[in-house]
């Protein structure tokens, strides 16, 4: 009998091991057609009234191939990222950009991710300071407890970005640790299956250049790229950039963000990018880090 | 019998899927010493003049840790190391391989150097022009005396640190030329030579894909080059046309999309290039420029 047991103790064992195997086989099937599925990710997750993806500050600047035209929403989510001129990456189908933060001491968590769902937990956002490059959004958690200010600036040039800074407030009086990410629905050249990549900076999405003719300039993507931490030792850690596969439907939930992680480089994918901090934020204190968008 | 049958048959299932994970390393280690092998045999067998090098002439650095950038340019204007951020080196891992390729359009001859991949022997000794701490312009003359090349090789430092390529292509004959002009480098990611690489029109990229889900193992790194747009992008002016190659040798300059990768790479030692077609009026001059940074 107790031979019968170990026999089906490792068969067990021996099924979980090719049950995770198939698990894996099973995160890159075969491209679904897309339209559906990017449908579906933007009513997989929860999302409230206040979830939009209307631009309230548009950013345009360059011409040509050093156009960028980015705007944000009320809520600071970047939901149109156009460069160059005619090659739009996020703004296409069901729009999902945003970020989250879960709260490691309750494991509580807040995001936005335009219209791939919401928080219910953020109060109305604050306009801060606006210039013809920069908008400052200030919001606060219902709770009370965080306020996330966002700073986007529009840095123009012959290669264009949207440099984004992330402020985390801590307004309690007791020392916490966070998860703080930044997502992105990335579509390059309106593409809902594309390339994809990410390395511990950076995630992006690409349209491969696949005809070897310098005349036919038809494919970009995007980058997110989150910039270093001043200081990297525990419990500030980070940045580190992983890919999504959204055949699972639904974008990083903060306390268990790695939830759809896909590992390796998936052609011609669904998927999406993230970029996570982990940051220790004291009573009263805030940590920044900073995160730019940036053609491919 | 029969329990002890079953046994032994599941121990040799789980094994075999311990052995599986195993076998995947293992083959991965085989795919990397394979891909160095065939790099150093490819290398020796590249034609080169006396003037080919890697050697490390004008060594740059700024940053610490993740903000690091540490790169040197060869004598003849080749980028032979690269590594960035701190640990994580690029370029400079087997066979250093980085440079510039010029096909005369017009006449069909090829000039490019490439470092350890080669060089085409028709180049003139290369001219230091300028150099300081983030700075260095080197000038270089074909040695039938057509095109003089400057390029001006700048570190620019800070949170995203990056090294920006300057190139100004002059005719110095008294016909109008147009040229194909190219900027190459074999990644060899995180010294990895069997990297992911991809390509857009801007750019060309080289990196070691994320491999687990835990924000405190840092430890996949690449590099883009990415290549600036052309003031005015219109025929006979075109480009940039970002590509990855599937091999680690450069492009043929006047048959620049001979080793071209149509998709992504996975599995390979590639390469990347960044082209630009441009009309060089006689006795004048065009410029692009290109950036190295880490991604």
């Amino acid at each position: 009998m107790k031979t019968f047991a170990a026999a089906l103790t490792l068969l067990a064992l021996c099924a979980l091991s090719v049950v995770g195997q198939g698990q894996t086989v099973d995160v890159n099937p075969q491209p679904q057609s897309a339209g559906p599925v990017d449908a579906h990710a933007g009513r997989a997750a929860p999302i409230s009234d206040a979830a939009t993806a209307t631009c309230a500050v548009t950013f345009t600047s360059g011409v040509s191939d050093d156009f960028l035209k980015s705007c944000v929403t009320v809520n600071g989510n970047v939901a149109q990222f156009e460069a160059p001129l005619g090659h739009e990456h996020i703004r296409h189908g069901i729009v999902g950009e945003g970020y989250g933060v879960c709260d490691v001491n309750t494991n509580t968590e807040y995001f936005d991710y335009s219209l791939f769902g919401d928080s219910p937990n953020w109060g109305a956002p604050t306009l801060g300071t606006q210039t013809a490059t920069s908008v400052k959004i200030a919001r606060t958690t219902i709770d009370g407890v965080w306020t996330l200010t966002q700073t986007f600036t529009q840095v123009a040039g012959t290669s264009p970005l949207v440099k984004l800074t992330m402020s985390l407030r801590n307004n309690t009086a007791i020392d916490r640790t966070v998860f703080l990410m930044r997502y992105a629905d990335v579509e390059p050249d309106h593409l809902f299956t594309s390339s994809m990549g990410a390395t511990s900076n950076s995630a992006f999405a690409f349209n491969q250049t696949v005809v070897g003719n310098v005349g036919l300039r038809g494919n970009f993507g995007l980058i997110l790229q989150g910039a270093a931490l001043p200081q990297q030792h525990s419990p500030d850690l980070g940045p580190q950039g992983f890919i999504e596969d959204n055949v699972f439907s639904d974008p990083p939930p903060p306390c268990t963000p790695y939830r759809n992680f896909v590992t390796g480089t998936p052609a011609e994918s669904k998927g999406s990018l993230v970029v996570i901090y982990q940051l220790g934020v004291p009573a009263r204190g805030a940590k920044a880090v900073t995160v730019t968008y940036r053609g491919l | 019998m029969k329990t002890f049958v079953l046994v032994v048959t599941v121990l040799v299932l789980g094994s075999l899927t311990f052995a599986q994970q195993a076998g995947t390393s293992n083959a991965k280690r085989e795919q990397q010493a394979a891909a160095a092998s065939a790099q150093s045999l490819l290398a020796h067998a590249s034609a080169r003049s006396p003037f080919a090098t890697s050697a490390c002439s004008f060594p740059f650095t700024s940053g610490a840790a993740d903000s690091f950038v540490k790169y040197c340019v060869t004598a003849n204007g080749n980028i032979t190391q690269l590594e960035t951020p701190q640990f994580h080196e690029h370029i400079a891992a087997g066979v250093f391989a980085e440079g510039y390729g010029v096909c005369d359009a017009t006449t069909g001859v090829e000039y490019f150097d490439y470092a350890d991949f080669g060089d085409s022997g028709n180049w003139g000794a290369p001219q230091i022009a300028t150099q300081s701490a983030t700075l260095v312009k080197l000038v270089r003359t074909t040695a039938d005396g057509i095109w003089t090349l400057t390029q001006n090789i700048t570190m620019v430092p800070g949170a995203s640190p990056s090294i920006k390529v300057a190139m100004a292509l002059r005719n110095n004959s008294t016909v109008d030329r147009t040229a194909l002009l190219m900027r190459y480098a074999d990644i060899d990611a995180n010294s990895g030579f069997v990297n992911s690489l991809g390509a857009t029109a801007n750019s060309a990229f080289g990196w070691d894909p994320t491999a687990f889900a835990n924000i405190g193992a840092r430890g996949n790194f690449g590099v883009t080059l990415q290549a600036d747009a052309l003031p005015q992008p219109h025929a006979p002016d075109l480009g940039p046309l970002g590509f990855t190659q599937f091999g680690p040798a450069g492009p043929a300059p006047c048959n620049p999309y001979a080793q071209m990768l149509a998709g992504l790479n996975t599995a390979g030692d590639g390469s990347v290039v960044a082209i630009y077609q441009l009309a060089v009026a006689k006795k004048a001059a065009k410029n692009v420029s290109l950036n190295y940074k880490g991604m």
